[in-house]
């Protein structure tokens, strides 16, 4: 009796403990396949971050700036469009299904795309470190080369992923001010080239000196006209209606008198081409030009203001360690893994070895 | 059968161990009915606990074979807010009994019993007297090989005594018992074999009368013999 | 009057067919008319009886805690209820309508649901030796039966209780989980539960014999709700927060409970392996404890 209770935990201690250890081991130091780890960190920067006056992390308020920007990093490089882009660089699936790799660890030939992913994945790790705002990149494959590729490619491929994200941006935003901007210089210049044809067609630079000119002549027509006007009533009384002088300066007046007919028309009558309709004109168009410079103007403000905008959000990704070379292959860590089954292997037996013992108390 | 091979057992308590038992060895045989003798505080509870195997010795080990009994005595193994039923219907589904079986075997301790009302009331309201005839029903519901009884027939009244010792005679004539009791008489009618405990060595004599001269002589000397 | 006159039982007329049971350095065979039982026998007959006397354990919980009061067990089939609804409204006072994308009240309630698995570990699980020291005197009872007992009772309470708060939920909001992976759910509800009886056990056996383990461990783990990512997202905890709170394995069980029931993302410490492995430590190391102390339990 004692001799079979004895061997009924032997067998319990065997198969629980030391055939799965064993197994494990053997693998392990067998035909495990030896891989090899590239590590390197990136952050990436923005010309200037706001940061919220209160820390409303706690109430679910979180990611601001650059943290979204590096998560999203992180999940682009975890994407299936990643992998297709490291696929084709390095030719990643024909590196993973090796057949130099042990049966375990190697990729099936037949992989899906999907299974190729969640391969893929259990062979990189992203970790992003909150506090220094880094992401830490590490790649484990069977070759110590190949795994420092695929980090470069990969940080090379973020670069890319960063800058034309910060186009996108930039663009975006600067395309809207852009186009407003063009759009305004054409009102512009349209409107600046109505003005050069107003003043071809009428020949006058500006509708206010060709006024001021008229007022002048008439003025002084009408002066001339005045003078003229009491220099016949002084002569009058002396000479007679035939003398010369007076004829002469009955022609002069009634020659003045029709200057300033002429003149006053020009002024103000009514057809077409008089001044003060030219004037009007003039005004409309010339306020239009100062109308349109205006808004010209403040597009090109909002233009500039947005270029420095975009150029403050642009982001860098910043290589902080760059991929190392590995000098060993640490993984699989044996020791580790096989303390770690031996540990959890002993507590199984543990656990069932007792319960064997407390039900056979019952009997 | 029970087979003590080795056993000792101890308590420990703050001025050292208290040896209950030291390097026993003995075999109650089969069919043995058996009285233990034994002073007070020796440790004759202890010991009936270790043969029915409900604690086991600090070494050595022990054998049986054959169904045994609960320690059946001062109505320990009884829950307190269980009713008398709910502790019976306990003890019956614990010997893996089937409903029917159950309901008839309940109905059958409560008559053996005859605590009337109280059957159906928490067992921390019974007296002493109660608690142990609802135990000895309930044991004497199921057929051991060998009964472990613990100063029980000393409580109850006559009538119930009497009941328990015909129900008990039945019982004898397949199965055999382990009993201790302070009535001398009653074992040397009952046992033919005896169990002296004393100073933690147990001995197993032959027949009940030389193990209670042997008794009788070391309550009649200051220092054991042995 | 010397030993080796009754060393040999068949001196003492046993008819018929005999069995022997051992034999002894000094060549005394034992021997009895009862066959003795194989290991194998034995294993069998030990499960009956370890599973009759789990269930008459379970029914006599059951009956006492049905008994004891009405309000016990309408508490406890309640409590993952109430503690949703308290909790909640104090997110809906601050205006927070979801968390996660996930309805407030489902987010916390799922939480309760996997921590108060656990919290059956601490109390009342480990009472159930103490609570039933009488039973012990049956051969047959052993103290790991009462925290079994107690266990399978406290668990299959707390499954309707949390049935009940789901259809509760979808009854009177009309919200209910979607449950993309629902094997995780079950998955986290096990290691839960391991990780209960690991602790009911260790608790129930030191509790038993020291008085102030149980209290000094209810004080200390007043707490534990607040630290068990019950109330909140993880997620919105800072990384230091996060860190430090994922030592707890329960906050890992419910990170993944709510994966499996609403498709939300795990934090980023998150790692079921190491709850896994963390139940199965304290499981092993509450059976060891059991086992070397299984006989001065009974004494107590």
């Amino acid at each position: 009796m004692k001799k079979s209770l004895f061997s009924m935990t032997k067998m319990l201690f065997l198969f629980v403990f030391i055939v799965p250890v064993a197994v494990v081991s053997f693998y392990y130091y067998m035909f495990a396949s030896d891989r090899y780890e590239s590590l390197a960190s990136v952050y990436i920067t923005e010309e200037a971050s706001q940061s919220s006056p209160f820390d409303l992390t706690l109430l679910g308020i979180t990611n601001t700036g650059s943290a979204r920007d590096i998560l999203v990093l992180k999940s682009f490089i975890s994407s299936p469009q990643m992998l297709a882009l490291l696929d084709k660089d390095l030719n990643l699936r024909e590196h993973f299904t090796n057949s130099k790799i042990d049966f375990v660890s190697k990729l099936a030939d037949d992989a899906s795309k999907e299974e190729f992913l969640e391969y893929y994945l259990t062979r990189i790790t992203i970790t992003f470190d909150d506090e220094a705002q880094l992401l830490s990149l590490s790649s484990q494959t069977f070759d110590r080369e190949f795994s420092k590729k695929i980090l470069t490619s990969i940080l090379k491929h973020s670069q890319i992923f960063i800058d034309t994200l910060n186009e996108n941006i930039s663009s975006s935003q600067l395309k809207f001010f852009e186009a407003e901007v063009k759009k305004s210089e054409d009102a512009l210049t349209a409107e600046k080239n109505k003005l050069r044809a107003f003043q071809n067609k009428y020949k006058i630079l500006s509708t206010s000196i060709a006024t001021q000119t008229i007022v002048t002549t008439i003025s002084t027509l009408e002066n001339q006209l005045a003078a003229k006007k009491s220099e016949l009533t002084s002569r009058l009384s002396v000479l007679s209606e035939q003398a010369p002088a007076i004829r002469r300066l009955r022609s002069d007046i009634a020659g003045l008198k029709q200057q300033l007919t002429v003149e006053n028309a020009r002024l103000t009558s009514g057809s077409g081409g008089s001044l003060s309709e030219l004037d009007a004109q003039f005004q409309d168009i010339k306020l239009l030009i100062e109308y349109k410079t205006l808004r010209y103007k403040a597009n090109l403000d909002a233009f500039e203001k947005a270029k420095v905008e975009a150029a403050r959000r642009l982001r860098f990704l910043t290589v902080v360690a760059p991929p190392t070379l590995a000098d060993e292959a640490l993984y699989p860590n044996r020791p580790y893994i096989i303390i770690t089954t031996s540990i959890i292997a002993l507590f199984f037996y543990f656990i069932l070895s007792i319960m064997v013992a407390t039900i056979r108390e019952h009997a | 059968m029970i087979h003590l091979e080795h056993v000792s057992k101890y308590y420990a308590t703050p001025s050292g161990r208290h040896w209950v038992l030291n390097d026993v060895t003995l075999t109650i045989p089969d069919e043995a009915r058996v009285g233990v003798l034994g002073p007070n505080g020796a440790g004759k509870s202890t010991l009936m606990r270790l043969f029915a195997g409900v604690d086991a010795p600090n070494k050595g080990k022990i054998i049986r074979a054959g169904s045994i009994s609960w320690p059946m005595g001062l109505a320990k193994s009884m829950h307190g807010s269980l009713t008398g039923k709910e502790n019976a219907r306990f003890a019956c589904h614990i010997q893996g009994l089937t409903r029917d079986e159950i309901k008839t075997t309940v109905v059958g301790i409560q008559k053996f019993a005859d605590i009337g009302k109280y059957f159906n009331m928490p067992v921390r309201t019974y007296s002493s007297g109660m608690r142990a005839r609802l135990n000895f029903a309930i044991a004497m519901a199921f057929d051991f090989d060998c009964y472990i009884i613990d100063e029980l027939t000393a409580v109850g009244d006559k009538i119930f005594r009497q009941k328990s010792a015909a129900a008990f005679h039945g019982k004898r004539e397949k199965s055999s018992f382990i009993k201790v009791s302070h009535n001398i008489n009653e074992l040397k009618k009952e046992c033919n074999m005896g169990l002296v405990l004393f100073n933690a060595k147990a001995v197993l004599y032959p027949s009940i009368e030389e193990a209670i001269e042997v008794y009788e002589e070391y309550l009649n000397e200051d220092k054991p013999k042995k | 009057m010397t030993l080796a006159r009754v060393t040999n039982a068949s001196n003492y007329g046993i008819m018929g067919k005999c069995f022997s049971l051992a034999v002894l350095k000094n060549h005394v065979t034992i021997s009895s008319k009862f066959k003795p039982l194989t290991p194998a026998q034995e294993l069998k007959a030990g499960f009956t009886r370890f599973q009759s006397v789990i269930w008459a354990l379970y029914f006599k919980e059951f009956k006492i805690r049905l008994g004891k009061s009405k309000t016990g067990i309408i508490w406890v089939l309640l409590e993952p209820v109430i503690a949703m609804v308290v909790i909640s409204t104090i997110w809906l006072i601050i205006r927070r309508k979801t968390i996660e994308n996930v309805h407030v009240m489902l987010y916390i309630g799922s939480g309760f649901i996997i921590y108060l698995i656990v919290r059956r570990g601490i109390t009342p699980i480990p009472q159930g030796i103490k609570s039933n020291s009488s039973l012990l005197n049956y051969p047959g009872v052993k103290p790991i039966d009462t925290i079994f007992a107690r266990f399978i009772l406290e668990m299959w309470l707390h499954m309707i209780a949390s049935i009940l708060l789901f259809a509760s939920l979808f009854w009177i909001l009309g919200i209910h989980p979607t449950f993309p992976d629902p094997l995780l759910c079950f998955q986290a509800i096990g290691i839960a539960a391991m990780l209960s009886l690991g602790i009911g056990l260790l608790l129930g056996i030191y509790g038993t014999f020291y008085e102030s383990v149980g209290k000094t461990v209810r004080v200390f783990t007043q707490p534990l709700m607040i630290m068990s990512g019950v109330i909140y997202s993880m997620n919105d905890l800072p990384q230091r927060g996060r860190e430090a709170l994922s030592w707890n394995p329960i906050v890992h069980l419910i990170s993944a409970f709510r994966q499996g029931a609403f498709g939300t993302k795990p934090f980023a410490e998150y790692d079921l392996l190491y709850a896994v492995y963390l139940s199965i430590f304290i499981l092993g190391i509450s059976f060891i404890a059991y086992y070397a102390n299984r006989f001065r339990l009974i004494q107590k």
